[in-house]
């Protein structure tokens, strides 16, 4: 019963899947994001044209709660009259690593095409046909065209989706022979949208677009000042723009706080909607106590069975890992998840929390990059970013998470600050170096502990993976080999090394 | 010979003694009238060897694992003493030593107690590296208690450099007496095997 309570419960905080419109354990969060709410400030833009297409964009950190968000805008607009498509890209479509417009727009195309069955698909089946020779050429040899029909349409643009975005070698042969094709694909595109347009059910006035997870694409430098996100949503624009109905996107959150952010605006008539963070701390670091409510609030709609005192040993654990989430939904899932990993039996213990803390701190600590902790450190002292890619960098790798609120006077306040679990490391006295104590503190009390319960297995991989830690700082600094902070990640190294193995003879027995 | 080997040779010699044994027990003493008491001393040497074997050969098993368990602790608890000396010669940010100065003594502590324990776990013996031995545990744990004072010290940088020159002798200290108990271990396994081949056990 215990063991099927717990899965239960780890499950219920599964960090990857959106909540679906209407769910029970949806919590309004507006009051602590800065008053976003996207039915008004995404949604009335589309009910109020309806002679005009618009296209919209929407950001915010990954993991924040775009998807759900969006699954409500969904049901929303279907309810007002909209017909509306949406799909997350990354799930069947596009390889977030490896990105390009055109694969959004083959995405798009197969999407509106299952989506859209009782349209005419005559104007995409004849551009098929038109590129046969280029198909044949990418092993679709199985396909009869001279007799296609709509589901063969589908299952085409869904093998193309799907081979771009699994097959990398593959991928670039699809380019290669469509790119110069999206004007006519966009052309026929459109033409059948026209078409479903006049065949939507007769209680639908309008068709939107959604497409989602576009905000994971990996920004990949393509040059000295562009990356792959401005070839996409900037080069790119007027023929994301150009698809015959409401469209929205979501991009990422550091294009959006890049100094392309003028351009999004004069290109898109609009600037990109932000979600921001839910607030914890308040831009001074005081505790923003109504922030940790909402988010307990949200840990218990999942679990409205069960009171947060049958899982969490106390209150203090709850909110301890709210204030560690940083305000980030998927973080907070990640860590009630992770923390379920280390127990047996509930409630989740104060020692399982910190080990799922310290397991997703080491995991931040890998990813900021031996420069980046004195523009983390001014990141905190300032709550500002600087116009700069190192900054959007961060903000990609959510190292530094976006706050908003208004103040006293309704102006609305933007503000950043480090991840919680990167703050916890930084050495303020020294910008240049991470403050390596920290980890190494809290894993020595675990080690101790279980040194002291005779768990040497145990003990021994936590060893490990300080050892992994250290060599990795061992890595990045060995530029600056005569530097103490080289002679200590390398003492260090050894030390944990050492610890790791002492007891493997206690092990084996 | 390796202790591992002559261990293996006991099931041997218990099979042969009892062989002797069965073949001594076959022969007909008739046919030996001259002999007769030879053969019963003999039979009663075999038997008297046989009950020796058979009730030393699990002490003997015992002894080693117990010596073997308390070998591994030993160099277990002078690897990290090593360390820990080692690393207090090559950090020089005073935080990272304070940081090390306060965690040292706590694992030390329970390496020296794991050696103890293991040591009286030894069956029981009255030799000379016994007390050696404890005389030796004695010394660790003054060292440690002294260590274990730098964990109350001022975080302040001089403080942390005068502790961490100190700090570092003790450990090298303690490194050397694990070294100097480790012989001692291996000797006094000696003396109570040579006095298991003497059957004074």
């Amino acid at each position: 019963m215990s063991q099927d309570l717990i899965t239960n419960l780890y499950n219920s905080f599964d960090p990857f899947q959106p909540l679906p419109a209407g769910d029970a354990a949806y919590v309004d969060l507006r009051s602590v994001r800065g008053d976003a709410n996207i039915l008004r400030d995404l949604g009335n833009k589309i009910i109020r044209s309806p002679g005009r297409n618009t296209c919209q964009l929407y950001a915010g950190h990954r993991g924040a709660g775009k998807s759900t968000e969006l699954l409500r805008l969904q049901a929303d607009l279907n309810q007002k009259g909209c017909f509306v498509v949406y799909f997350a890209a990354d799930r069947d479509d596009l390889d977030p690593e490896d990105a390009q417009y055109i694969d959004i727009l083959i995405a798009c195309t197969r999407h509106l095409l299952d989506a859209l069955k009782d349209a005419n698909p005559q104007p995409l089946l004849t551009w098929l046909s038109d590129r046969q020779q280029d198909l044949k050429e990418l092993a679709f040899t199985e396909i009869r065209f001279d007799d296609l029909k709509l589901e063969t349409a589908i299952g085409l643009f869904g093998k193309l989706s799907s081979t771009i975005r699994a097959i990398p070698n593959e991928r670039a042969k699809i380019r290669a022979q469509l790119d110069a094709h999206t004007v006519t694909l966009l052309n026929a595109l459109n033409e059948f949208i026209r078409n479903a347009k006049r065949h939507l059910p007769s209680d639908k006035s309008q068709l939107v677009v959604i497409v989602d997870s576009l905000e994971r694409i990996v920004p990949v430098n393509r040059d000295e000042k562009r990356t792959n996100h401005e070839e996409i949503f900037i080069d790119r624009a007027n023929q994301l723009k150009g698809l015959d109905c409401h469209v929205i996107y979501t991009v990422p959150v550091s294009l959006v706080y890049s100094f392309r952010a003028v351009s999004l605006l004069n290109i898109y008539g609009n600037a990109p909607l932000v979600l921001p963070m839910i607030m914890v701390e308040t831009p001074d670091g005081q505790i923003y106590q109504k922030g940790i409510e909402k988010l307990k609030e949200l840990i218990y709609r999942r679990v409205h069975k069960y009171t947060l005192m049958q899982i969490f040993e106390n209150e203090e654990i709850l909110e301890h890992f709210c204030l560690m989430s940083g305000g980030h939904i998927r973080n907070l899932m990640l860590l009630i998840r992770s923390a379920f990993d280390h127990i047996d039996k509930l409630p989740i213990t104060k020692r399982s929390a910190q080990r799922s803390i310290t397991q997703a701190r080491e995991i931040y600590h890998r990813t900021v990059e031996e420069d980046q902790w004195s523009l983390l450190v001014e990141v905190y002292k300032s709550k500002a970013i600087k116009n700069d890619d190192e900054y959007r960098k961060l903000l990609f790798n959510r190292c530094i998470l976006q706050y908003a609120f208004f103040d006293e006077e309704g102006e609305m306040q933007v503000w950043y600050d480090v991840h919680p679990l990167i703050k916890e490391m930084m050495n303020l006295d020294d910008t240049s170096k991470p403050n390596l104590l920290i980890p190494m503190d809290e894993a020595s009390q675990r080690y101790a502990q279980l040194l002291s319960e005779e768990k040497y297995a145990e003990a021994s991989q936590i060893a490990d993976s300080i050892y992994q830690m250290y060599e990795t700082n061992v890595k990045s600094l060995k530029s600056r080999s005569e530097s103490d902070e080289y002679i200590g990640a390398v003492s260090w190294s050894s030390y944990w090394k050492l610890r790791r193995d002492l007891y493997k003879s206690r092990n084996e027995v | 010979m390796e202790i591992k080997e002559t261990l293996a040779l006991v099931p041997t010699v218990i099979g042969s003694l009892k062989t002797i044994k069965e073949t001594c027990d076959s022969l007909n003493a008739g046919f030996l009238p001259k002999n007769r008491q030879k053969l019963k001393d003999l039979q009663q040497q075999v038997k008297e060897l046989e009950e020796r074997v058979q009730s030393g050969f699990p002490q003997l098993a015992s002894l080693t694992k117990g010596y073997a368990d308390v070998s591994a602790s030993v160099r277990v608890a002078k690897a990290l003493s090593d360390k820990n000396h080692e690393l207090l010669g090559f950090l020089q940010d005073t935080k990272f030593v304070y940081s090390l100065l306060i965690r040292i003594p706590g694992e030390m502590e329970s390496n020296c107690a794991e050696v103890e324990k293991r040591i009286t776990n030894l069956p029981e013996t009255n030799t000379i590296e016994l007390g050696q031995a404890k005389r030796t545990i004695a010394t660790i744990r003054r060292d440690l208690d002294r260590l274990k004072q730098f964990t109350r010290i001022d975080p302040s940088e001089v403080k942390v450099n005068q502790s961490k020159e100190e700090a570092r002798r003790l450990t090298g200290d303690i490194a050397t007496q694990y070294s100097e108990l480790d012989a001692i271990l291996s000797s006094l396994l000696n003396r109570i095997l040579e006095n298991i081949g003497q059957a004074k056990l």
